[in-house]
């Protein structure tokens, strides 16, 4: 069991990192690591996911017993049980609005999303707008491997144009989501999008992401080395570049017109400002927690 | 003159002519005087336009329903009268609104021959003393008000309340309307009907309808997250939440659709907060997997059914009771829940205590079915429900475990396992709707499922025995056992009273939970009644049929059943029709003519 040494940022208090924490003091990745092993293939690109995860949570200093890991279901989903915090291993496609739940409840606590392609664009596609139009402080991360795994192997709504599978034998017809695209488009005030096989830069986003003060959505481009052999780790080598040098994240037409180019950058697409959800709450006369009501009110404005 | 004090009044004009406001205005003025109300507003199905109805049964005594036909009815439009005329009772007083020199409304409808009429130029005076084709409504309020004793300063004093801070000459325009309708009855017609109020002693009522009911009932509970998704007949409890919770550090989300709603209900619920979400018919059934989750993980949800006409899109303004196998069955697979049927809008307040109590403490999903009927219709509750509520304290993290021997899913007697929330230090664990051990992580081995099924499923005997109970009405040893659940208890109560005054042996009752069953009363009282009747608003009779699934073989319970399903509520007439025509059938001796002696009526909870 984790013991709560004063290590940890705790942002509703500090608002910032906690000083005087020595370097050797600081979290380390096995501090979030919990005792299951992974059900993954392996070579599947979301051990390097979780690696990340694990990375920028230490970094942030995440206090674990105040970090909520909600998932939906999928091989991704898994992810909450590998990681020694709070999970919410939840429904099909349900993943963004039970996060939602946690953090407009509890809105001191840190809420990480984790999923797949399918979980979070097919059967969970509809509450995405709304989450990025909310502009909710949760980080949601999609593990994005263009197939279903879980069920052995069927398209999904990020299968490229062509591509054979269980459920598509002659190859789908149906174009693919871009995701970027459509999150920019949705008012996802931080948008970025890395290869499961670069730790770093996919560390440094997820981080971001969570330090970030609203809705944080991550694409991980992250092989499945079993059911999509073709759209593995040489694939998006090939077909992935940095964002070009010149790009500014706060400039969101430019971010939108990258995100339509043939070219799959990789990187911080977009960063923006606005009214985070529960911040909103507050301005609009949401008090503290209070078991008292004031009936007297009540009474008169029903008699 | 005789003097009666208990009566229904409808109010029928064009929507846009002010007549629920003239409707609400009467019946709050009535509240105020300590007269009890039973209030329903009928809307038109259309968005505008159309007919308006509302409809009041005042009385000196509770009123438990919407009462029979009218004994008076103010008609805005001859089109209006000709509309519920066949509901207007043969000794009714009906007003009308036209000239009195020139209309004779007993020419146009011979049936007024023998009814007291009034004819108040409603339209005129608006126009032509007030200068306000508006106010017209108010001149009928003013009129009603010196006709039938509704207290003059009690409506002039709601009428600055309305109106004095937000426009000084709406204001004005009302109270010239009030002051005119009133000075016109008073100087220009002759009290010749029976009708008259009796205010009677006391600080006056609160008027809530049952969905405001279920909002202050859960805000008092403790709830303190509404994920919400509009439908009808249930948004009003979500615009109560709405306005109500952020004064208590809650939250109302207004969610994108009613799975998304659910789904926050559980996330607010995972971190700790009393939690819920209302709906009607088409929610339920787009929630059914998620609360299937909400069994499964064992977090606590509470979720309000207002219950409208089904299936599909049906009779969304209309009622019904026939949710109830959706909710039994709640979800794929066997899934631990509780259902309960508030029987009246006083309990559509205390079920919610219950529904939190039972949600929180179990770790289950709860679900409240009222329905349209009872939803929308406004009754005088009294202040000490308030005043007297119990306290609940609204808990806040850390909570009390031993983080050395925390199990999330720890198999015990009870079923019942100690539960963390994020925060507290020592209980992380991972919830899931996979099948799982004592610590949370999925399990699929058959040992540890079956033990888990169990685990699960041993919590509802505890419930049952804690929480299930009945409501009974009418005589101890009567031959003839009405069963029912849910709002048509204030109806089948008045039923059984008037029939027990006739001496027909007849007691009912209502179910305060309806799964898990009630066995010990429900069994009890089969057994000590010969002849039996289930009632309930759908075709399928599906209370009906559960009942017979548990009780048939053994007790040889094969009720009669009185099913309606044509949208409206059932009349009190009707089910006492049916209980005399059952008595006959079944030869029940009556008590002669000791009417209501030999046979008492009185309301027990077990």
């Amino acid at each position: 069991m984790i013991e709560v040494t004063g290590r940890f940022y705790r942002a509703a208090e500090t608002g910032g990192g906690s000083p005087g924490i020595t370097a050797s003091d600081a979290p380390k990745a096995a501090d979030y690591k919990s005792a299951r092993k992974p059900i993954w293939c392996p070579g599947c690109g979301d051990y390097g996911v979780l690696n990340s995860v694990f990375g920028s949570l230490a970094g942030r200093r995440i206090d674990p017993d105040r970090l909520v890991v909600v998932s939906g279901i999928g091989c991704s989903s898994r992810m909450p049980g590998f990681i020694k915090a709070y999970g919410f291993h939840s429904a099909h496609g349900r993943a963004v609005p039970v996060g939602i739940g946690v953090k407009v409840a509890r809105p001191e606590l840190d809420v990480l999303i984790v999923g797949g392609d399918g979980d979070g664009f097919s059967i969970g596609g509809g509450h995405l707008p709304h989450a990025a139009r909310r502009n909710i402080d949760v980080t949601y991360v999609v593990m994005d491997n263009e197939i279903y795994g879980l069920t052995k192997g069927q398209v999904s709504p990020t299968s490229q144009p062509g591509s054979k599978a269980k459920s598509a034998p002659y190859g789908t017809v149906e174009t693919p989501i871009n995701m970027v695209l459509q999150m920019l488009a949705y008012g996802a005030t931080y948008v970025g999008r890395a290869v499961a096989s670069n730790p770093k830069q996919l560390g440094e986003l997820i981080q971001g992401g969570m330090e970030h003060k609203g809705f944080s959505f991550v694409q991980v481009l992250s092989p499945c080395v079993t059911f999509n052999k073709t759209i593995g780790y040489e694939y998006f080598k090939e077909h992935t570049a940095p964002l070009p040098a010149d790009h500014r994240s706060d400039d969101l037409v430019n971010a939108m017109k990258l995100a339509t180019e043939e070219q799959m950058y990789l990187g911080l697409f977009y960063k923006g400002e606005r009214l985070e959800y529960t911040e909103g709450l507050r301005l609009h006369g949401r008090t503290s927690l209070d078991s008292r009501i004031n009936i007297e009110p009540l009474i008169r404005q029903y008699s | 003159m005789h003097h009666l004090h208990d009566f229904v009044m409808g109010i029928g004009g064009e929507s846009g002519e002010g007549i629920m406001l003239a409707g609400d205005i009467l019946c709050l003025a009535a509240a105020r005087s300590n007269i009890h109300v039973s209030s329903v507003r009928v809307f038109p199905a259309e968005i505008r336009g159309g007919p308006s109805l509302h409809r009041t049964r005042y009385g000196v005594d509770h009123v438990f329903n919407q009462g029979d036909r009218y004994d008076i009815f103010v008609a805005f439009s001859n089109q209006h009268y000709e509309r519920h005329r066949a509901d207007i009772a043969p000794d009714a007083t009906v007003l009308m609104d036209g000239d009195p020199a020139t209309f004779h409304p007993a020419e146009l409808y011979p049936e007024l021959k023998d009814r007291t009429v009034y004819v108040i130029p409603m339209d005129q005076i608006a126009r032509q003393k007030v200068g306000d084709p508006r106010t017209k409504n108010m001149v009928g309020v003013g009129a009603c008000s010196a006709l039938f004793n509704f207290n003059r300063e009690k409506i002039e004093q709601n009428l600055v309340e309305r109106y004095k801070r937000k426009d000084e000459r709406i204001y004005l325009n009302n109270h010239a309307g009030f002051v005119a309708g009133f000075e016109f009855a008073t100087a220009s017609l002759e009290k010749k009907d029976p009708y008259r109020l009796k205010p009677a002693d006391g600080e006056g009522f609160l008027v809530l309808s049952g969905n405001e009911a279920i909002g202050l009932g859960a805000l008092c509970a403790g709830c303190r997250f509404y994920g919400g998704y509009p439908i009808t007949p249930a948004s009003e409890v979500m615009e109560f939440m709405a306005a109500e919770l952020p004064k208590v550090g809650g939250v109302m989300l207004q969610a994108e659709d009613e799975i998304a709603s659910i789904g926050m209900v559980l996330g607010a619920s995972f971190a700790g907060f009393r939690s819920m979400t209302a709906t009607s018919g088409p929610g339920l059934s787009l929630m059914a997997e998620l609360l299937g989750l909400s069994s499964m993980a064992e977090i606590p949800c509470v979720v309000v059914d207002v219950q409208r006409g089904g299936p599909s899109t049906g009779l969304p303004t209309k009622t019904e009771q026939a949710d109830l196998n959706l909710a039994l069955a709640l979800s794929h697979g066997d899934a631990p829940k509780v259902v309960l049927a508030p029987i009246s809008i006083q309990d559509c307040f205390d079920a919610m205590f219950r529904a939190f109590d039972i949600a929180e403490h179990y770790q289950v999903p709860v679900i409240v079915l009222t329905e349209q009927a009872l939803g929308h219709r406004r009754t005088d509750l009294s202040k000490r429900i308030l005043r007297e509520m119990p306290q609940i304290e609204v808990k806040r993290v850390p909570r009390s475990f031993d983080p050395q021997s925390f199990l999330r899913y720890q198999i015990n007697e009870s079923g019942l396992s100690e539960r963390s929330v994020p925060g507290d230090p020592g209980g992380a664990h991972v919830v899931t709707g996979l099948e799982h051990g004592e610590n949370a992580a999925p399990r699929h081995d058959p040992e540890n499922r079956k033990l888990m099924m169990e685990k699960r499923q041993r919590k509802m005997r505890d419930i049952e025995e804690r929480f299930g109970g009945v409501w009974q009405f009418g005589s101890e040893k009567a031959e003839i056992g009405v069963i029912g659940w849910g709002a048509t208890a204030g109806v089948v109560r008045e039923a059984v009273q008037k029939a027990n005054a006739e001496g027909i042996p007849v007691a009912a009752i209502y179910p305060k939970m309806i799964y898990p069953n009630s066995d010990k009363a429900i069994r009890a009282f089969i057994k000590s009644h010969r002849v039996h009747v289930v009632l309930e608003e759908n075709i399928s009779g599906q209370y009906a049929n559960l009942l017979e699934s548990i009780y048939g073989a053994e007790l040889g319970f094969k009720p009669e059943r009185l099913n309606r399903y044509d949208g409206l509520p059932f009349l009190p007439s009707e089910v006492l029709e049916t209980i005399r025509r059952i008595a006959d059938q079944h030869g029940v001796k009556r008590a002669g003519n000791r009417a209501g002696a030999a046979v008492g009526t009185q309301e027990v909870q077990k």
